[in-house]
C-alpha cells in the first residue's frame, strides 16, 4: 500500500492543478463479440453493453453494463459449495453485469487513452443479484472527435484483488500475458457532453 | 446558459433510471423469447365426456413444458377447444403432443406429433418476428 501512496498522491495532485472545465460526461454503446459469453456459434450475436463515464482532468469513472445471455450466467453462477462440496447450481437467465471502473484517462487530441480498476456487480433478471463476480481490470484508447468518439477496451476480470496484484507483479518482470491474456474486446460508440 | 449545462445531466439522471427501474424488460428485448398457443381440438362427438375429460400437452425441445387443462368452449362443428399457452421458449425446433384423457373410459387418446421450429417466420404466421405461433391440434 505504501509503494501505491507516492503514485496516488501525484497523480491526485496534476489532476488537482488541471482547471475543472476539463470535466465531461459520456454516454455510450459498446459491441463484444458474442463467443466471450461462451457461444461456440461463429455467427453468435454480439453483446451489447451501455457505457456511462465521468473524467474530470484525468481522473475517470465509468459505469458499464453487459447484458449477458442465459449460459454465461448460469456458468457464473454455479459453484461448489465449499462446505458440502457439492455443485450449486445457478441461474439460468439472462442478467446484466454491471462494471463500475475508476482509472485514468488522458485525451491528447484527437487520441483518447485509458486505464481503470474496479469491482462488478451481477443483476440477473427476475430480480436476482449477485455480489462481486470478481475485480475489473480495463484498458482502453481510441479516437474522438470533438462530441463524439470510437475506442476499444479490454476488460479482464480477476477473481479477487490478489489475483490483479499478482498479474502486476508480473508485468514489473516483463511479462504482461498475466494483466491482458484473455481480455475481452469491446468496440465502444460514444457521445461526448 | 444554466440549462444547457444541466440538460447533458438530465439526459444522463432519465437513462440511468430508464436502466434501473426496466432491467428485466431491456433484458427481454435484448434476449428475446417464444411463445406457442396450442389450440387442442375434440371431436365432441366421438368423445362425448369432453366436458369432464382433460387435455394435456408435451412440449419438448431446447425448452420443455407441460400443462393439462379442461375444455375452454365448443365450435360449431362440433368440436371441443382446449387452449394452451406456453411461454419463455428458446430458440429451436420443438415437438408437440396432445392426449386426451377420457373419464368414461379411462382411456388416452394421443393426437399426432406436431413439429415447429421457432422463431416462426413461416409465411402463415401472422407475428412478422416470428416469436409467437399457433399450432392446431385435432383428436378424431
Amino acid at each position: 500500500m505504501k509503494k501505491l501512496l507516492v503514485p496516488l498522491v501525484v497523480v491526485t495532485l496534476l489532476a488537482l492543478a488541471v482547471p475543472a472545465a476539463f470535466a465531461e460526461w459520456e454516454l455510450g454503446i459498446g459491441l463484444t463479440p458474442g463467443q466471450v459469453a461462451g457461444n461456440t456459434d461463429p455467427n453468435a450475436d454480439p453483446l451489447l453493453n451501455f457505457h456511462v463515464g465521468y473524467s474530470w482532468s484525468i481522473l475517470y469513472a465509468s459505469w458499464d453494463s453487459y447484458a449477458m445471455p442465459d449460459y454465461w450466467v448460469y456458468q457464473n453462477t454455479t459453484y461448489v459449495d465449499p462446505s458440502s462440496g457439492y455443485l450449486v447450481s445457478g441461474v439460468l437467465a439472462p442478467g446484466f453485469l454491471n462494471l463500475f471502473d475508476v482509472g485514468l484517462k488522458i485525451a491528447p487530441r484527437p487520441f483518447i487513452a485509458f486505464a481503470e480498476i474496479g469491482t462488478n456487480y451481477l443483476y440477473v433478471r427476475g430480480g436476482l443479484s449477485y455480489g462481486r463476480v470478481g475485480v475489473n481490470f480495463r484498458l482502453g484508447a481510441g479516437l474522438k472527435f470533438g462530441f463524439w468518439g470510437i475506442n476499444l477496451s479490454g476488460t479482464q476480470v480477476f477473481a479477487s484483488f490478489t489475483d490483479l496484484s499478482a498479474a502486476f507483479h508480473q508485468v514489473g518482470h516483463g511479462d504482461w500475458s498475466y494483466l491482458t491474456g484473455g481480455m475481452v474486446p469491446t468496440l465502444n460508440f460514444t457521445i461526448y457532453f | 446558459m444554466k440549462i444547457k449545462k444541466l440538460l447533458p445531466l438530465v439526459l444522463l439522471a432519465v437513462a440511468a433510471v430508464l436502466m434501473l427501474s426496466s432491467c428485466d424488460a431491456m433484458l427481454d428485448a435484448i434476449f428475446p423469447t417464444n411463445q406457442i398457443i396450442v389450440d387442442v381440438s375434440v371431436d365432441a362427438l366421438t368423445h362425448q365426456d369432453y366436458a369432464i375429460s382433460p387435455v394435456s400437452v408435451y412440449v419438448s425441445g431446447p425448452s420443455s413444458a407441460s400443462a393439462s387443462k379442461h375444455f375452454d368452449g365448443y365450435d360449431n362443428y362440433n368440436y371441443a377447444h382446449y387452449t394452451f399457452s406456453f411461454t419463455g421458449l428458446k430458440d429451436g425446433f420443438y415437438t408437440i403432443n396432445a392426449y386426451y384423457d377420457s373419464h368414461f373410459t379411462g382411456t388416452t387418446w394421443p393426437s399426432s406429433t406436431y413439429g415447429i421450429s421457432m422463431p416462426d417466420r413461416s409465411p402463415y404466421n401472422p407475428d412478422s418476428s416470428g416469436r409467437s405461433a399457433t399450432v392446431a391440434i385435432t383428436i378424431n
